[in-house]
């Protein structure tokens, strides 16, 4: 059975070739463009994990994970953090509210990420 | 800074004043004393005439004052004295026991007083008309500066002897307030409407005044030259204080300015960074699956160019990402977590990440350990900042450096200091330019013509990243044969 990814992202750019590159290689994908919609995702689609960028609309990665760390129905969700901010405070924010890698977009590639994915389902 | 300026200026004062005074009574003394000796020549020539007139008296006691010899006496007087132009004898009363001066009369062009003295043994008192030709001759003479003038007048106001012409005329009556008895000084407009000062002198014999006055002009020239030095002074002072204050100003208002601007500067860059990042990211991962043939396969070119793209991409992000970590350390929020390391654990580390690197670029990477048995102590380092200064070392020795050359990285203990050292066999850096080396934007003129990317950022950081470990950086190089950096940490 396939494993379903949840990408959470407003870059409509990056998030097309995400999707693309992740279908390819054998995911079901479920995209959304901001935190609450991806929030509302997770909830419905139980994903087996989310691909979370923290710049977003609405409601951001991080307040996302600070509302799905309270949902003890999605709370064990692994998520991977992709973002563009890289300091040494935003990665620890973002391991300390539970997610499982992080990632800065410009310094990986997509099998980098797949590879992580793997890794962690 | 204004109590500074009243200070000043009022300082002036405090010679000004004390100076213009020593002035003022300076001139009043030089115009007493042309004054008074004035006053004694008249007074000594009154004197000389009445005891010229005692031989008279003589004459008259010998002749008993025989009415009918008094005209030959007189004659015989004139006639050896040449000053006294009549000689009368008048009937008086007892009781006019002292003689008497008149006014200044003036006829056929002479000067005229008469004096008047009683004759003690007879009813009788002589009336000498005298010219005052020679006392008048002796007061031209007298000077009161170049300006000045003496002038004498009588009891009646009328003006004896004057240096102005024009006012040589005995009917012109001239009074100065400050004239009496006692004398007096003080200034005022004269006669000819020039502002003086002057001193008069009371010639008690004669009963004459004496003025020597002299132009405010000449009399205070040195005070007025004192006060144009003070007013200058003052304006002077003012003047440096102005542009104390404003450059101050200027110079403070100058630091803030960059102030804001550095910060203003940061956070655009900051920004700039960031919204670079986004479509940067979009189009390395749009390349990269393209080029991995994600979607299809490529011919050789197409994969070529496409791997070209990627490349360029990937030198857009790494300048993206200096100029981040520029703008946080220039910010100061660069943060630093220290924790005791082993030095040759971590250079092993990081001397790893760069092996393939190297053997792509044809060069031997040595990780050199220290001789003998001194054991290196452990360092305090934020292993992830001090990698990435480390590795940005071993990353230029490895590009810049001369095929088939080597770098080597090495550590030992100096004093209470560790020095890690990188040494390569490459291009080196030009002489003159090893100074800007640390510098932002700075790229050696050889390394420019060897390889076009590059924003000369790396050394900058490195720099920083060291200094913030409380370290040295220092570099010795020739150009051609290689080049030695050499990292210089406190082992506390």
């Amino acid at each position: 059975m396939k494993k379903t990814v949840l990408v959470v992202e407003d870059d409509k750019y990056l998030r097309e070739v995400l999707v693309e590159k992740l279908k390819k290689d054998g995911f079901e994908v479920v995209e959304v463009m901001d935190g609450q919609a991806g929030l509302a995702a997770t909830a419905k689609k139980k994903p087996d994990i989310v691909v979370l960028d923290i710049i977003l609309p609405i409601m951001n990665g991080f307040d996302y994970l600070e509302a799905k760390g309270k949902d003890a129905s999605i709370k064990d969700i692994p998520v991977i953090i992709l973002s563009n901010l890289g300091q040494k405070e935003d990665v620890e924010r973002g391991m300390k509210l539970g997610a499982k890698d992080y990632i800065v977009k410009a310094h990986f590639t997509p099998n980098d990420l797949i590879a992580k994915i793997q890794g962690i389902i | 800074m204004v109590g500074v300026g009243i200070i000043f200026i009022l300082a002036n004062f405090l010679w000004l004043y004390p100076f213009v005074r020593d002035v003022e009574q300076g001139a009043t003394r030089y115009q007493a004393e042309v004054a008074r000796r004035v006053a004694g020549r008249a007074d000594f020539f009154l004197e000389k005439k009445l005891r010229e007139m005692g031989e008279l008296a003589l004459d008259v006691l010998e002749a008993n004052a025989d009415s009918r010899k008094m005209p030959v006496i007189a004659a015989k007087f004139l006639g050896r004295h040449p000053d006294f132009i009549a000689i009368d004898f008048v009937p008086v009363g007892v009781s006019s026991a002292v003689y008497s001066v008149g006014p200044v009369t003036q006829a056929n062009g002479r000067k005229t007083i008469v004096i008047t003295a009683p004759l003690p043994y007879a009813s009788l008192a002589v009336k000498a008309t005298v010219t005052i030709g020679d006392v008048v001759g002796g007061i031209a003479r007298e000077r009161v500066g170049s300006f000045g003038r003496v002038y004498v007048i009588d009891r009646a106001g009328n003006v004896v002897f004057h240096q102005y012409e024009g006012i040589v005329n005995g009917s012109v009556a001239i009074a100065r307030p400050f004239m009496s008895v006692e004398g007096g000084a003080g200034t005022y407009r004269n006669e000819a409407g020039t502002d003086v000062t002057g001193v008069a002198i009371f010639a008690s014999g004669v009963g004459w005044t004496v003025v020597a006055e002299d132009p405010l002009s000449e009399a205070w020239a040195r005070k007025y030259q004192a006060i144009r030095l003070a007013i200058f002074l003052m304006i002077l002072g003012f003047i440096l204080l102005m542009l104390l204050a404003w450059s101050t100003k200027k110079v403070m208002g100058i630091a803030e300015r960059e102030r804001l601007l550095s910060a203003a500067k940061s956070e655009y860059v900051s920004l700039l960074a960031h919204q670079l990042r986004t479509p940067l990211a979009g189009t390395k991962w749009n390349l990269k699956t393209l080029a991995d043939g994600d979607w299809g396969p490529l011919n050789a070119k197409q994969k070529k160019f496409l791997e070209r793209s990627y490349e360029t991409n990937e030198q857009m992000i790494a300048l993206v990402r200096d100029l981040l970590d520029i703008t946080r350390i220039e910010e100061g929020r660069y943060g630093f977590e220290l924790k005791k390391e082993d030095v040759g654990t971590f250079l092993a580390k990081v001397v790893n990440e760069f092996r393939d690197q190297a053997k792509v670029a044809g060069i031997s990477l040595v990780l050199k350990k220290p001789r003998g048995r001194v054991k290196v102590p452990q360092i305090a380092l934020d292993a992830e900042k001090m990698a990435m200064a480390v590795g940005n070392l071993i990353d230029n020795a490895i590009r810049y450096n001369k095929p088939k050359g080597s770098v080597e990285v090495g550590f030992a203990r100096e004093g209470s200091n560790v020095a890690i050292t990188v040494a390569d066999t490459g291009v080196g850096v030009p002489k003159g330019q090893v100074g800007q080396l640390f510098g932002k934007f700075f790229r050696g003129e050889n390394v420019v013509k060897m390889q076009v990317q590059g924003f000369g950022l790396g050394l900058f950081i490195v720099k920083n990243i060291i200094e913030k470990h409380g370290g040295a950086i220092a570099v010795e190089s020739k150009e051609n044969e290689g080049t030695t950096f050499t990292i210089t940490l406190p082992a506390r």
